[in-house]
């Protein structure tokens, strides 16, 4: 069944009710394999739901989950092909790093030399070699959370579930883990399915990212093109920074549309078919927004506007520019290469972008 | 606190003391008593008895209460503060009453002898209560997570209980032993009402204490006891301790 797709999860209209809450609501999609794979979605959106239903802690009240072309409805977490690295680490207080880590080795009918050498090699893979006689005490946290990994991949599952395991790392920390963890999934081949709420955590690792919300997916798609192309407010929103103009469609083009706002009046590429004046939004990065002191060219979106702030980032700075008619300002990103004028807090500037460069959102 | 511990300190002093009264000034130190005691057959059985009694029904109430613990406390099972109120009733109901009830259902509805049993089974269920609250309160405070990862790492329910929630709860186990021997080895008023022939060390202490000339040695025995079970007690304590650091998330 799974051949042809190459689908090492398949996940058919999951839901997932506790009483009357949908935790997960009506759920598809597959999950490739060798991918890394995020869930992200705000704090109780049933990322972590979605992810105990793959390890077999929790049973969906509708739908089907098929890991490797097999049917999981009623076989239970020991028997699944998955691992877990649990949010709490979860090491087994009263066992040392090299116990904790041969724990899911005691039923495989391994010779003790082939399992003292895998716990080994598990250990030397997230460096942890000479740390076996440690107790799980003595750990700090950076350290456990690799004796947890190291625990779920000596087992070699053909997934490997995380449920937030950077979240309680600081945060120098977690960015050198987050480029280990990358790494290490690379070198080991194995699907990750790794659940965030951090949204540039998911950014920077995965292959391809599930946006949550309220228990549904909102968008699956590479980090680069959820980036760039959000299918709707919320994902545009919680992906980075967003512009948005609210609008009703004025003109209906080739390929664009133009939208009028109480900010003026845009063109933003378009392709399917859309009513003339169907409420929609153009929302655009505050990085493809270009300011300058002269009316920019024709052929360019442009808007007037009033600098209220700016603040430096170290390798940009941020403007917060007032636009008569939004009640919110629109944020401009400009890098900082040391040679672009300055521009002064209270200045009035205009504020322009190539209508390809926006997007336009019908929900 | 002289109020409190003042009167078992007058329990040493006198079981040292060189008279067969309990009574100021002191004579001469001795440790006569302690070595009559130790020759004591009546006495030596009736401590037999209580060893007997309280290991077999601290066994037994800790036993019975590993798997109600891990029931209430993993499961959200529906009326389980009604199980939890039931099973503290030996806390509230006075001992006289609770022993006059057993003692009609013992003889009238099951018709059995009283033997050490019948005192032992009125001592599991007093103590049922103590074991539940020190193995409620050991496994709840630790990560339910440890026992799914367990099942995630392969092992099922059983091999789960085996390597993860016993030796974790094994401390409380410990202490529950403890505390449960304390209690049947202290009590009173249960083994007076259900003893037959044969009877525990406070019966028959207080059987002794009808003849003067015995007071001493029976200041002695109760030394010695009072030594013993604070011992006991301590142990518990240290136990409880030492589960609850093992089990905390050390430095991050
Ligand atoms: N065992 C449960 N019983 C009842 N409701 C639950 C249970 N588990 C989760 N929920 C509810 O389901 C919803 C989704 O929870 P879930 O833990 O999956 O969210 P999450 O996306 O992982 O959030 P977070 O980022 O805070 O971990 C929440 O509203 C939560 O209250
Ligand atoms: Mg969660």
């Amino acid at each position: 069944m799974a051949e042809h797709t190459d689908a090492v999860i398949e996940i058919k209209d999951v839901s997932k009710l506790f009483g009357p809450v949908a935790a997960v609501d009506g759920v598809s999609f597959g999950i490739i394999r060798g991918e890394f794979f995020s869930l992200l979605g705000p704090s109780g959106c049933g990322k972590t739901t979605l992810l105990r239903m793959l390890a077999g802690f929790e049973q969906p009240s509708r739908g089907e989950i098929l890991i490797d072309g097999q049917p999981m409805a009623g076989v239970p977490a020991n028997k699944r092909p998955t691992n877990m690295v649990f949010q709490s680490y979860a090491i087994f207080p009263h066992l040392n790093v090299e116990e904790n880590v041969g724990y899911g080795l005691r039923n495989r009918k391994l010779g003790k030399g082939e399992t003292r050498s895998r716990v080994a090699a598990a250990l030397d893979l997230v460096k942890l070699s000479g740390y076996g006689k440690r107790a799980a005490h003595q750990l700090s946290g950076g350290q456990r959370q690799r004796v947890a990994l190291a625990r779920a991949l000596v087992c070699r599952p053909k997934v490997l579930l995380l449920d937030e395991p950077l979240g309680a790392l600081d945060k120098k920390l977690r960015e050198e883990m987050q480029l280990e963890l990358r790494q290490l999934q690379r070198n080991v081949g194995i699907t990750f399915v790794f659940v965030t709420h951090d949204q540039e955590e998911a950014l920077t690792l995965s292959d391809r990212i599930a946006v949550m919300s309220s228990g549904k997916v909102l968008q699956i798609a590479r980090s680069d093109d959820l980036y760039e192309n959000p299918n709707c407010r919320e994902v545009a929103e919680f992906i980075g920074n967003m512009n948005l103009f609210e609008g009703k469609v004025a003109a209906v083009g080739q390929g664009n549309v133009t939208i009028a706002t109480p900010a003026g009046t845009f063109t933003v590429p378009h392709t399917a078919p859309i009513g003339a004046g169907s409420v929609v939004h153009l929302a655009v990065r505050p990085e493809k927004l270009a300011l300058s002191a002269d009316k920019p060219a024709t052929g360019l979106n442009a808007v007037k506007g009033r600098i209220i702030a700016q603040t430096y980032l170290g390798d940009r700075r941020q403007f917060l520019t007032q636009i008569d008619g939004m009640a919110k300002p629109l944020a401009i990103s400009r890098q900082i290469s040391g040679a672009e004028a300055q521009i002064s807090t209270n200045t009035d500037i205009w504020v322009a972008w190539p209508p390809q460069l926006g997007r336009l959102l019908t929900s | 606190m002289l109020f409190l511990y003042g009167p078992i300190l007058l329990a040493p002093l006198f079981s040292v003391n060189d008279s067969i009264f309990a009574t100021f000034p002191l004579k001469g130190f001795t440790l006569r008593h302690y070595a009559e005691m130790a020759n004591n057959t009546g006495l030596l059985k009736a401590l037999r008895n209580s060893l007997i009694v309280a290991a077999s029904s601290s066994l037994i109430a800790t036993a019975v209460s590993v798997p109600a613990a891990i029931a209430l406390t993993r499961y959200k099972l529906r009326g389980s503060g009604l199980i939890m109120t039931a099973m503290s009733a030996p806390l509230v109901i006075p001992s006289i009453i609770f022993g006059v009830a057993l003692l009609i259902i013992i003889l009238r509805f099951l018709d059995l002898e009283l033997t050490l049993w019948t005192i032992g089974a009125s001592h599991v269920f007093i103590s049922i209560p103590f074991a539940m609250t020190v193995l409620m309160s050991r496994l709840e405070g630790f990560d339910k997570s440890l026992e799914e990862a367990s099942r995630d790492l392969g092992e099922g329910a059983w091999m789960t209980f085996l390597r993860v929630t016993l030796p974790l709860a094994m401390s409380g186990i410990v202490s529950s032993l403890l505390l449960c021997f304390v209690t049947s080895f202290d009590e009173f008023v249960l083994a007076f009402f259900l003893s037959g022939t044969e009877t525990t060390l406070p019966v028959y202490l207080f059987g002794q204490l009808r003849f003067p000339n015995k007071l001493p040695g029976m200041l002695a025995l109760g030394t010695t006891i009072l030594m013993f079970s604070a011992l006991i007690v301590i142990l518990a304590e240290i136990l409880r301790r030492r589960g609850v650091q093992s089990n905390s998330p050390g430095a991050v």
